[in-house]
């Protein structure tokens, strides 16, 4: 029994050190008040305290407090014992002045430790502007159910549509916002009977809609409660001025209702749920252009950007991929942004690259990174440069267009030569590759200025000189032909050419009778002189020699009225041939014949036989 | 007097070139046009028409290549051109089957100058002349043979390419091929504003010019044939 007490009360003191070691001490307000209305400032304590020290309220005007209330309760849940103890001090103070302000922290005493709570910060909103105004308290219409509906205007509930900005650039984020105003009325719900517009013009990039808590708000002279219902972040995509359409919303309201009395008994205040739609207005957004002047390597990209690069390695074998890591930062329209082309070598043989996108939507656009994965594997050997990488963006703070450059980087890639051993005999081999077509353009111009086609023309056409190169040659032909049938006919008549020959002939005969008679051969010098003037007479009279003798030449050639002297000489001539030839003669006989054959020939030559 | 122009035109030449190389196309084209002013030349040609390309005047570009082609058929380089700047015009133009082997014909025609179809005419005549003679004077009968085959065969050829090259001499002297010059064309049925239009034609389409009546001109492409402004096209 002892023993359990003992350890009944250790367990609790354990529990209790437990509880001590946890000083929970929080102060709470609402963050937004109005002047002149008062409200409550709470300390909340999870421990017995001494001397609880409140701090000095300045700003604002004490009324009523401290009010003390305690509560403690203790639970027993699956074996475990846990206790809980509340102590809260509660101050009703009021707002003096507009302004937002700070609350001190208080300060407790507990087991001889100081314990402070947090500060409180309140802003103060002005109150309502005197012409506006209708509380529902002080409405004493006598209403039927109708007029309920009409207690619910404009002026107690609307919408606003709030853009950050009205006037930006191409590309730059805008954060529109719906939010409800109401004041004097009971908001039950929203409905699902939304239209948003369509944002043409605009990419939407939408924010995670968080619950939907109100919040104080004065405007326009009056304070409302306000709940924003939708927002989402907005990047022009087109200069000029772009209309966003109105937005339709619709809430259920809890109408009270002031009917008809019914009786003393029937005090229950009944509700009519309203529908009631509203809607936020259009507004227009005035784009601006980008500045022209863009650079050649513009991504597309508006905000504020970093560029960041790393290589996987500078030494590699061919064959073996390279890897370019290419990180850029920042807020913007990063979405958009267009990937930073990369100018490998040509020996590189380049992949699709990969883009991881870790990007968060915030109210100012939206922020993060995107990081580019470039692969490329050389396919030979050398030293190779990758140049520098270069992204530009226009920068909406310093309203003009930024270049970002990563560095260079210079690789190595060690040749590989293929080598296959066979049976100890090494092959070096080349893969070969046919010529790989990669686009098609025009031929270059022609650079030598001493090689030119200039037209010539050495021959017109249809000019008298070119028929002449036809009609020339012709009319040779025709002559060359012409002659050489000629020839080939004489050649053919026999007895003719004989007649032709005949003094050819002779001649030749002739010649060689002068050797003989030089020679003295006086039998073979007449012989030959003989034969000569028989031969020639034959062939020019046409007669065959055997059908030839003295006596009808004189005759024949008579008829041929050739002159008497001359037929003389021709018997002379042959009588004297055939006589000499056998008697011995005297020296110049053989002269005289000669010449006298001669003479008798070419007289002979000369008549027309 | 001679030397001097052609040191001069080689000098323009070469700034031409120095100016097509700097990217200043314009600039070269208006220095080539200057050059084959004074002196046409199939080189200068082929670079006029490659300085218009890069301006995109697709259709002074052809206009160029098909001249440059003119004086040196073989040209290679504008052959392949002019077939790339061709696969870029808007028609795509069917040759009229007239003759089944026209289109052989006209590409034997113009793969030889003008000159050279002369000569050969020429000389063929001669031969068959040659010919003509062995064959009535020669004593061996191989050599009659030969010689009277040849002849037929040779005056055969000789008139062919005295064909061809009267037709080129024609094509020269009419000039009756042309390119459109204008965007875009509709041919009509008459030579008046207010005629049917028949069929429509772009720019750098090759038509033949049939026939004339003041400031219009009948064309014929591939089959259709119609009338259209003399101004919206450019003879070779």
């Amino acid at each position: 029994m002892k023993k359990i007490l003992s350890i009944l009360i250790v367990c609790q003191l354990c529990v209790l050190a437990m509880a001590a070691d946890e000083v929970e001490f929080v102060a709470s307000a609402p963050p937004q008040v109005i002047m002149g209305k008062p409200f409550q400032l709470t300390y909340v304590v999870n421990q017995v305290v001494r001397d609880f020290r409140a701090p000095e309220f300045t700003d604002f005007e004490f009324l009523v407090g401290p009010y003390i209330a305690q509560s403690s309760s203790t639970s027993f849940e699956n074996g475990k014992r846990t206790s809980s103890f509340r102590l809260t001090y509660t101050y009703t103070l009021k707002a003096k002045k507009e302004g937002t302000y700070t609350i001190s922290p208080a300060s407790v005493k507990i087991d001889g430790k100081q314990y402070t709570s947090n500060g409180v910060r309140i802003t103060v909103l002005p109150p309502d502007a005197p012409n506006t105004g209708q509380s529902q308290a002080k409405n004493e219409s006598v209403s039927g159910e109708q007029r309920d509906s009409e207690r619910v205007n404009e002026e107690n509930i609307f919408m606003r549509t709030i853009v950050s900005k009205t006037k930006v650039c191409e590309q730059e984020a805008i954060l529109l916002t719906y939010k409800l105003y109401f004041a004097g009325v009971d908001v039950a719900q929203l409905t699902n009977n939304i239209r948003i517009p369509e944002f043409g013009g605009f990419l939407k990039q939408d924010l995670e809609q968080s619950e939907i808590q109100t919040e104080l708000e004065h405007y326009d002279g009056r304070n409302y409660q306000t709940a924003v219902l939708y927002r989402t972040v907005l990047f022009a995509q087109r200069a000029g001025d772009i209309k966003i359409d109105p937005a339709q919303f619709e809430v259920v309201l809890r109408v009270q209702n002031r009917a008809r009395v019914r009786s003393f008994f029937d005090i229950n205040n009944t509700y009519t749920m309203v529908a009631k739609p509203l809607e936020a207005p259009g507004i227009t957004i005035h784009v601006d252009a980008l500045p022209s002047g863009k650079p050649m390597s513009y991504s597309g990209g508006v905000g504020q950007f970093t560029m960041d690069s790393k290589i996987s390695s500078t030494d590699v074998q061919a064959n073996e991929a390279i890897t370019l890591t290419i990180t850029i930062k920042g807020t913007g329209n990063l979405k958009l942004v267009k990937t930073p082309s990369v100018d490998w070598p040509d020996a590189f043989e380049v992949y699709d690259a990969k883009v991881t996108n870790d990007f968060t939507n915030t109210t100012v656009g939206t922020t993060g990174a995107k990081v580019i994965e470039y692969l490329a594997i050389p396919r030979a050997g050398g030293q190779y440069t990758i140049p520098a990488v270069e992204m530009a963006y226009y920068d909406t703070n310093d309203k003009e267009y930024r270049i970002l450059r990563t560095k260079e980087y210079t690789v190595n890639i060690a040749r590989v030569h293929g080598e296959q051993e066979t049976n100890g005999v090494v092959n070096s081999y080349v893969n070969k590759e046919d010529i790989q077509q990669l686009a098609t353009d025009i031929r270059y111009i022609h650079t030598d200025a001493n090689m030119l086609t200039i037209p010539m023309h050495v021959l017109r056409f249809g000019s008298w000189s070119f028929w002449m190169c036809y009609c020339v040659p012709l009319l040779l032909v025709v002559i060359v032909f012409v002659v050489f049938r000629r020839r080939i006919k004489e050649n053919a008549d026999i007895t003719r050419v004989r007649y032709k020959k005949a003094n050819k002939v002779a001649q030749r005969r002739l010649k060689v009778a002068e050797k003989l008679l030089r020679a003295n051969q006086k039998e073979a010098f007449y012989e030959e002189i003989e034969r000569a003037a028989w031969t020639y007479l034959s062939d020019r009279l046409s007669i065959p020699t055997s059908q030839l003798n003295k006596e009808n030449i004189s005759q024949i050639l008579r008829a041929k009225s050739v002159s008497e002297a001359l037929i003389e000489m021709t018997m002379h001539v042959l009588s004297e041939a055939e006589f000499a030839r056998y008697t011995p003669q005297v020296d110049g006989a053989m002269q005289d014949i000669f010449a006298t054959t001669s003479k008798l020939i070419n007289s002979l030559e000369e008549q027309k036989l | 007097m001679m030397n001097i122009l052609l040191i001069l035109l080689s000098t323009l030449f070469l700034d031409a070139n120095a100016e097509y190389a700097s990217g200043n196309y314009s600039q070269a084209a208006m220095l080539y046009e200057h050059l084959v002013a004074e002196q046409p030349s199939a080189e200068v040609y082929y670079n006029l028409g490659n300085a218009y390309y890069k301006q995109g005047e697709l259709a002074q570009s052809i206009l160029s290549y098909e001249r440059a082609l003119r004086l040196k058929p073989s040209y290679k380089d504008a052959q392949y051109n002019l077939e790339l700047v061709e696969s870029k015009i808007v028609d795509r133009i069917e040759e009229e089957q007239s003759f089944f082997l026209s289109e052989q014909w006209l590409f034997i025609r113009n793969a030889l100058h003008m000159q050279v179809w002369m000569v050969m005419s020429i000389v063929l005549f001669v031969l068959m002349l040659v010919g003509f003679l062995l064959f009535a004077f020669s004593q061996t009968v191989w050599v009659r043979k030969t010689a009277f085959y040849t002849s037929i065969v040779a005056i055969v050829l000789s008139v062919v390419a005295c064909v061809n090259a009267a037709s080129l001499h024609y094509r020269d002297v009419q000039r009756t091929e042309a390119i459109i010059t204008q965007g875009v064309v509709n041919v009509k049925s008459s030579p008046d504003r207010s005629g049917t239009d028949l069929f429509t034609i772009h720019e750098g389409s090759k038509v033949t010019i049939t026939d004339e009546i003041g400031e219009w001109c009948c064309v014929r492409v591939g089959n259709n044939i119609g009338w259209m402004q003399q101004i919206h096209l450019e003879r070779i």
